[in-house]
């Protein structure tokens, strides 16, 4: 069976619509994450009371099962105690949940490096814990931790393709369901990886645009 | 009398875990005088000026500011008083990613509520007065160090505080660059600015202080004008302390 290069173009516009899925569920839980990232190392870090037992807690559960069981949890699981979401915002739901419990942890090991020098010399001008978190110690640990973050969003948008098990029409899921049809395994499946792939080298140049201008403070 | 004291401390203790690091501490500070606390290493400098703006807490004793008394629990109340009083850190502690600039303006927008222009207009006129003006722009990690010290200088007095509080000032800075943030403490001390310096610049202490206070094993051992202080102090221990740095001393020719 050859690779059949025409087939594929004709379900260019299938594909298109999986991907702009794939794209919009994987750049709002990025954003999410991202601020579920910082919340959660402030609630460790300032060590708010009760608080940073459960943020711990919440990581340790999700490092420690598996994301198909927490999308199965969210979809299946929690319309029984009443909260019945969208396919969509399930999806967003469970890569934003997935991928927060690691940015906790990337921030956190990024505010490691935040000297306590300078908590002390912005509680010695009158800031308050908070204010030193997110004008001072976050966007410091955000340049040391911005390598591990973008690691966390390169997982979450290959994890999106899981999303397909409940059946939100996002990439693979399309990949799959043409394929059931048309038995085009190959040409299917290597357009998708093609896509991921340039996806992910696209999140990783933002990275590093990113990255080179919250280093320019650093640069002499 | 006089007027009451700017900052007054009676029977300040403090104590990590087992180790009693301040032992009763009384200490006045006159608004408008330079206070310089000198001793031997771990005499507990660091700790009594860091008691001063509760970066560390007090066990006990009080401590009242403008004659307000500081509830020592509140950490509320001593967020106050830190926007009173201001701090210089040995290692300066610029904010590395915010401009000298924008380390002049953050926390007298945040907590004196000035608005941007005016932060940063007085941001400039005080750079200016330690002549670092066409540094505004800059990163901290492009200055030197003494350039970078002086920023942490009027960092602190951007907030207008009441008193300030320098925690060996010049220790980490080379011996050229020494000089410059000195001549700005001077400067500051002329204008009247009520300063606790600890510091090893004997120099300094002898030219600027009002009164040397040595400390030795987390207590007070005696105080009193510089004069009489370097040049009759009265406890062996101070003899000792003093005997020890007369030789690299500079200004002791007096
Ligand atoms: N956070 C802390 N935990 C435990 N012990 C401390 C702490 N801070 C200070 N100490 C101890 O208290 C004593 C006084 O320390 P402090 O830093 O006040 O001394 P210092 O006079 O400033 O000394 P130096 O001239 O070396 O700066 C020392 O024995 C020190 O080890
Ligand atoms: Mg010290």
């Amino acid at each position: 069976m050859d690779f059949d290069l025409a087939y594929l173009m004709a379900q260019g516009p299938a594909l298109m619509r999986g991907l702009w899925l794939t794209v919009q569920v994987s750049l709002i839980s990025i954003v999410l994450s991202v601020l579920v990232g910082l919340l959660g190392a402030a609630v460790r870090v300032l060590e708010v009371p009760v608080l940073d037992r459960v943020v711990a807690a919440y990581v340790e559960f999700i490092r420690n099962t598996p994301m198909l069981a927490q999308l199965f949890f969210i979809f299946y699981g929690l319309p029984g105690i009443g909260l019945k979401l969208s396919l969509f915002w399930s999806g967003v739901l469970c890569l934003t949940l997935w991928a927060g419990a690691y940015q906790i942890e990337n921030l956190r090991g990024g505010l490691a490096t935040v000297g306590k020098g300078l908590r002390e010399a912005s509680y010695a001008l009158g800031l308050t814990p908070w204010r030193f978190f997110h004008l001072v110690a976050a966007p410091l640990a955000i340049r040391v931790a911005l390598p591990a973050m973008l690691n966390t969003a390169i997982s979450l948008l290959k994890n999106s393709s899981y999303l397909q098990a409940i059946g939100l029409a996002e990439l693979t899921y399309v990949a799959i369901d043409r394929i059931s049809m048309d038995f085009r395994t190959l040409e299917m499946f290597a357009a998708i990886c093609v896509i991921y792939l340039a996806l992910v080298l696209v999140l990783s140049f933002l990275a590093s645009r990113l990255e080179f201008r919250l280093n320019a403070p650093f640069r002499h | 009398m006089s007027a009451e004291p700017l900052i007054s401390l009676r029977g300040l203790e403090k104590r990590f875990g087992a180790f009693q690091a301040l032992h009763g501490i009384d200490l006045d500070v006159e608004a408008g005088s330079v206070v310089v606390l000198i001793g031997p290493s771990g005499s507990g400098k660091s700790t009594l000026i860091r008691c001063i703006n509760g970066l560390v807490r007090p066990d006990a004793g009080s401590l009242s500011v403008a004659g307000r008394s500081v509830d020592l629990g509140d950490e509320g109340a001593w967020q106050r008083l830190r926007t009173e009083i201001g701090m210089v850190f040995q290692d300066y502690a610029l904010f590395p990613h915010l401009t000298v600039l924008r380390n002049m303006t953050l926390a007298p927008m945040r907590r004196l509520g000035l608005s941007r222009a005016e932060a940063e207009a007085q941001a400039r006129a005080l750079l200016a007065r330690v002549g670092l003006a066409h540094k505004a722009e800059d990163f901290p990690g492009a200055l030197s160090g003494g350039q970078q010290q002086r920023v942490a200088i009027v960092r602190a007095l951007a907030m207008r505080p009441k008193a300030i509080l320098f925690d060996e000032p010049t220790s980490a800075l080379d011996p050229e660059t020494i000089v410059d943030v000195l001549d700005v403490m001077r400067g500051l001390a002329r204008d009247g600015t009520t300063m606790v310096v600890v510091t090893h610049e004997m120099g300094f202490a002898r030219e600027v202080a009002d009164r040397v206070v040595f400390m030795a094993e987390g207590a007070i051992v005696e105080e009193g004008p510089p004069d009489a202080l370097f040049g009759a102090p009265l406890h062996a221990r101070t003899q000792a302390f003093l005997s020890l740095l007369r030789p690299t001393s500079e200004a002791l020719h007096a």
